[in-house]
């Protein structure tokens, strides 16, 4: 029986540097939300994932990256090995990324990779597909990347997150960084950001 | 991100493309490493991640690790600016443009403010980076320790436990020999109260302008197979001593074309007598402002003095 893999990018060498440009950027400003221009990269999605989250898989993953998937689906994991040759990892520690396609149901994150205090890049990247970047919970975002603080609106992202990235921004130099993705942009939290949760009004 | 395109065209169009290779030379597997590398360089500021440095078609001390950089980063809609200890039109700043040109047919301008990318060698250019900047840097050396401490294995460690005790001795040690801290290129830096980073061989001149910068910079080390970066509004420390702060270079001259005072400023001997005169060293910055008007004691009409020499000598004076 042969299963039809959906395509990936329609344009795979412009497609992923515009994506990476997304990505550099967010990593850089983090809170910022940003977003492609066009994102008919490609037609459909392979579910559960978005096409913001397939984007950065294909622009990021490949031979060389071990990935960690919440997920045991078997379409996504085969369209993941078609389009980017990544050996998929059952060991958290070792993977380089760990694609979470449910925020409201979050791993233990403290299992993953924080590199070591020689090499602090050997750590885990986080991609977790949340359901906005622009609506939800309010939070504040201060750290390097950000000139004073940077506001923004989270939903889809379990709340014991929040609690799990003050302690890993304890761990600088080490700790693992993180890429929201929603179907309405990209935020990062490189291990250097502080998030304040803009509790409402008692 | 709407950028100055249309107006730059004409230079991106005026090369060919050369076929046969993939967009900006590298390829896509080479590209996703340095990118994976990079964005860990944006999340942990100051240090210095290893990758795969690959083979350029120039020879190492060219800005390799500069141009891979730039390879993984530019895009179709990228206008690219490449310049060489503040001049565009060196061998080197020419001949890495004319690659970029080659293998991607993006645009290309001298002038900094349209620019999206700019690769640089020994400068930070004199008009200041926003936002819609992102700063390639070439480094050859990329360690600040390494003239303490020859083994990799031993700057690690130190970088890992913060000691940083030898990087304070040697600029103690100058001090002691020189009544004042001598280095003034490639001066260390500390990143956001953490890793000792080198900026690369810049004036220290040019250090501020690396601190709280708007723009994202990003530095490569071909041969040393590093690249580290400094994410925008991050605090950039230029190592000094309570009794001996942190300074940068003056001159007593401002720029004898446009009268710039606030400029990075070059000595150019101009006859056997010993006459002398001092310009921007940031060729775009000193073209700008003649562009505005401005005027130095070499432009001024004869007999006027130029109005900005005026009042940049009343400054001094103040
Ligand atoms: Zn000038």
């Amino acid at each position: 029986m042969t299963q039809q893999i959906l395509s990936g990018f329609n344009s795979p060498v412009h497609d992923s540097q515009q994506w990476y440009r997304i990505v550099l950027d967010a990593m850089s400003r983090p809170g910022n939300v940003c977003f492609p221009i066009s994102t008919e990269a490609f037609s459909q999605a392979p579910s559960p994932c978005s096409k913001t989250a397939a984007s950065i898989a294909l622009t990021l993953f490949d031979n060389d990256t071990s990935i960690w998937l919440q997920t045991s689906d078997e379409k996504l994991t085969h369209w993941l090995q078609f389009h980017c040759g990544c050996p998929i990892t059952t060991d958290k520690n070792a993977a380089t990324f760990a694609l979470i396609t449910d925020g409201n149901s979050l791993p233990d994150l403290t299992q993953f990779s924080i590199g070591s205090s020689e090499f602090p890049d050997r750590s885990t990247t986080l991609v977790i597909q949340v359901e906005s970047v622009t609506h939800g919970e309010p939070v504040e975002f201060s750290g390097s990347g950000i000139a004073t603080t940077n506001k923004l609106n989270i939903s889809g992202l379990d709340s014991s997150f929040w609690e799990t990235q003050k302690n890993n921004r304890s761990l600088f130099p080490q700790g693992f960084d993180t890429i929201l993705a929603a179907p309405d942009g990209v935020v990062c939290i490189p291990r250097t950001t502080t998030i304040r949760r803009q509790t409402p009004c008692m | 991100m709407n950028h100055t395109i249309n107006t730059t065209q004409k230079t991106a169009n005026a090369t060919p493309l050369e076929t046969g290779y993939n967009f900006a030379f590298l390829d896509e597997q080479t590209k996703r490493m340095v990118r994976r590398a990079t964005l860990k360089a944006v999340a942990i500021p100051g240090y210095q991640v290893p990758f795969a440095s690959r083979e350029m078609p120039m020879p190492y001390g060219w800005g390799t690790g500069g141009i891979q950089l730039t390879a993984s980063i530019i895009g179709q809609q990228d206008t690219l600016k490449v310049t060489d200890q503040g001049a565009d039109d060196t061998t080197n700043a020419v001949s890495i443009r004319s690659f970029f040109q080659r293998t991607t047919g993006v645009a290309t301008t001298e002038e900094t403010n349209k620019a999206t990318l700019i690769q640089t060698r020994h400068r930070i250019p004199e008009q200041p980076l926003t936002e819609d900047h992102i700063l390639v840097y070439q480094v050859p050396i990329p360690e600040p320790l390494r003239w303490m401490e020859p083994r990799e294995t031993e700057t690690r460690k130190m970088h890992a436990h913060e000691e940083y005790g030898v990087m304070h001795v040697k600029l103690y040690e100058d001090i002691a020999h020189h009544g004042h801290i001598a280095t003034s290129f490639d001066y260390p830096v500390q990143i956001a109260g953490r890793y000792i980073m080198s900026p690369s061989p810049i004036p220290k001149f040019d250090n501020p302008k690396m601190d709280n910068c708007p723009a994202l910079q990003i530095f490569g080390a071909g041969r040393e197979q590093r690249i580290y970066a400094i994410p925008p509004y991050t605090n950039v420390h230029s190592l000094d001593f309570e009794d001996h702060p942190f300074s940068v270079q003056t001159w007593d001259e401002v720029c004898g074309l446009c009268g710039a005072e606030d400029s990075y400023l070059d000595e150019i001997i101009l006859d056997n007598e010993g006459n002398r005169m001092f310009v921007c060293s940031d060729s775009n910055y000193c073209q700008q402002r003649l562009k505005a008007g401005h005027a130095g004691a070499m432009t001024a009409p004869q007999g006027q003095p130029a109005a900005t020499r005026t009042e940049s000598n009343e400054e001094n004076n103040a």
